[in-house]
């Protein structure tokens, strides 16, 4: 699968949040980089479908992000996100496999595969409302693959988990990319450079660096804090 | 198959671990969702408290045609912004929880969950006005067209000055917004009734019905905006 960003601009009456980005998106991971303000989330957005571009266009196989084919093969994590307050753990996964178009016996069988991969299947009844920012992110994780998409696009995914987590979390997104083009943002280096083959970096709503990214061409943190001091 | 061959060939050979298994499943093309699935998908999460509210209404206006309350009508009259109410808050949910921007990057889009929970919510509504209608004509002998015209009329006036506020930055921002105007026009409709000002009485009951057809048509013009721009306020 190809996944095409074609100039595309989103311009907020005076100011320009993205700046004619084209790249083109394969499967594996490509991480985003970039200080805040620099454009990523706009620019996640509108590959979720959620805002339209001023200009420019996206398309995955030539399917437009504005189609249901588009969406029914997308999973988003937003960098925020809210839940209804009598939501469970499972409510939840089950929720958005609904509305993923999931049929109910497949959702609850892939719910409970993934509360067990998220660790979350001992409190998959407890409302979501006594979970830590941690927890709520797993669940966030979960409900974002449960439709085992082929375009999977994490805004800061790694944002309130610990340590650990963070590696457990790394493992699984390298593992989903084998068969999915997965777009994952941050700036934090560290939580990309193992497992992303393509790097991204935005500054001031513009793409200053395309490419993959290898040890020899020097240390990724080194240049990234180059870029952005 | 029988059983017990079933479970001996499942206990000597074990089953192959299963290959290409995710590949398999993004292959497969989403199947067609009819709209009856979604609105069945979205029936199971609307909130118990905006069916059962609706269906509350039925008992008072049973037992109030049945004791003769005289004044049951306007008391069913002031019932019915709430529902109204009711039904703008369960639309309104996915801005009130913020779960617009997870909602809108799924298969059915935000739009699609609001229409479903509007249309939903809205023929619950309908639903209960009319069986209330129908036993209060039948028991003060009224035209069931005019006595329907006559509960709706708060209800739309609600649910069009509701859907419109909800609109605004301030009403996204404050979900009782819809509550405070049925609030408003059930006070209205309970002061009317006190000061004795004979609305009916002044008004024909064609000028009523036409009222509410044209009130009708305002609210569903008003939905359609609300369905809309429902991605636009995300």
């Amino acid at each position: 699968m190809n996944l095409q960003v074609d100039r595309v601009t989103k311009q907020y009456k005076n100011k320009i949040a993205v700046d004619r980005v084209s790249f083109e998106l394969t499967e594996g991971v490509t991480g985003l980089l970039g200080a805040n303000g620099a454009g990523k989330t706009t620019l996640m957005r509108m590959m979720a479908g959620i805002l339209n571009p001023t200009s420019g266009d996206i398309s995955a196989d030539g399917i437009p992000v504005t189609s249901e084919e588009y969406r029914a093969m997308l999973g988003y994590l937003p960098q925020d996100f809210g839940y209804y307050p009598e939501f469970s753990a499972r409510d939840f996964i089950m929720y958005f496999a609904a509305l993923k178009g999931m049929d109910k016996r497949h959702a609850r069988e892939k719910t409970e595969e993934l509360l067990q991969l998220v660790g979350l299947s001992d409190v998959a009844d407890k409302k979501i409302k006594t979970f830590s920012g941690g927890i709520k992110q797993r669940i966030g994780i979960a409900q974002a693959i449960v439709n085992d998409p082929k375009i999977l696009i994490l805004d800061e995914p790694t944002s309130g988990l610990d340590p650990k987590e963070r590696v457990r979390f790394r493992n699984l997104i390298a593992g989903i990319a084998q068969e999915t083009i997965v777009l994952f943002s941050t700036h934090i280096v560290s939580d990309i450079e193992h497992i992303a083959g393509n790097v991204l970096m935005m500054r001031d709503g513009r793409m200053i660096y395309e490419g993959s990214w290898n040890e020899s061409k020097g240390d990724l943190e080194e240049f990234y804090m180059k870029e952005f001091a | 198959m029988k059983d017990n061959l079933k479970t001996n060939i499942s206990k000597a050979f074990a089953a192959p671990a299963p290959q290409k298994k995710q590949e398999f499943l993004q292959k497969m093309r989403p199947a067609k969702i009819h709209t009856f699935d979604i609105l069945r998908t979205q029936a199971s999460y609307v909130r118990a408290v905006s069916w059962i509210l609706p269906m509350m209404m039925l008992p008072v206006v049973f037992i109030g045609a049945h004791q003769n309350w005289e004044n049951v009508i306007h008391l069913t009259e002031a019932i019915t912004p709430f529902l109204a109410a009711i039904g703008i808050m369960e639309t309104w949910r996915s801005y009130t929880y913020r779960m617009t921007e997870l909602e809108q990057a799924t298969r059915f889009s935000l739009r699609t969950v609001v229409y479903a929970r509007m249309l939903l919510t809205g023929c619950a509504g309908f639903a209960m006005i009319l069986l209330s209608s129908a036993i209060l004509a039948n028991h003060f002998r009224i035209s069931f067209l005019l006595m329907t015209a006559r509960i709706v009329i708060p209800y739309l006036l609600t649910m069009s000055l509701g859907l419109q506020i909800e609109r605004t930055t301030f009403g996204r921002n404050n979900p009782f917004c819809s509550v405070a105007i049925a609030v408003i026009i059930a006070a209205l409709v309970i002061w009317a009734e006190a000061a004795s000002i004979p609305f009916e009485a002044a008004l024909s009951g064609e000028f009523v019905i036409a009222l509410a057809v044209g009130l009708l048509a305002f609210t569903t013009w008003e939905a359609i905006k609300t369905i809309q721009y429902t991605e636009t306020y995300a």
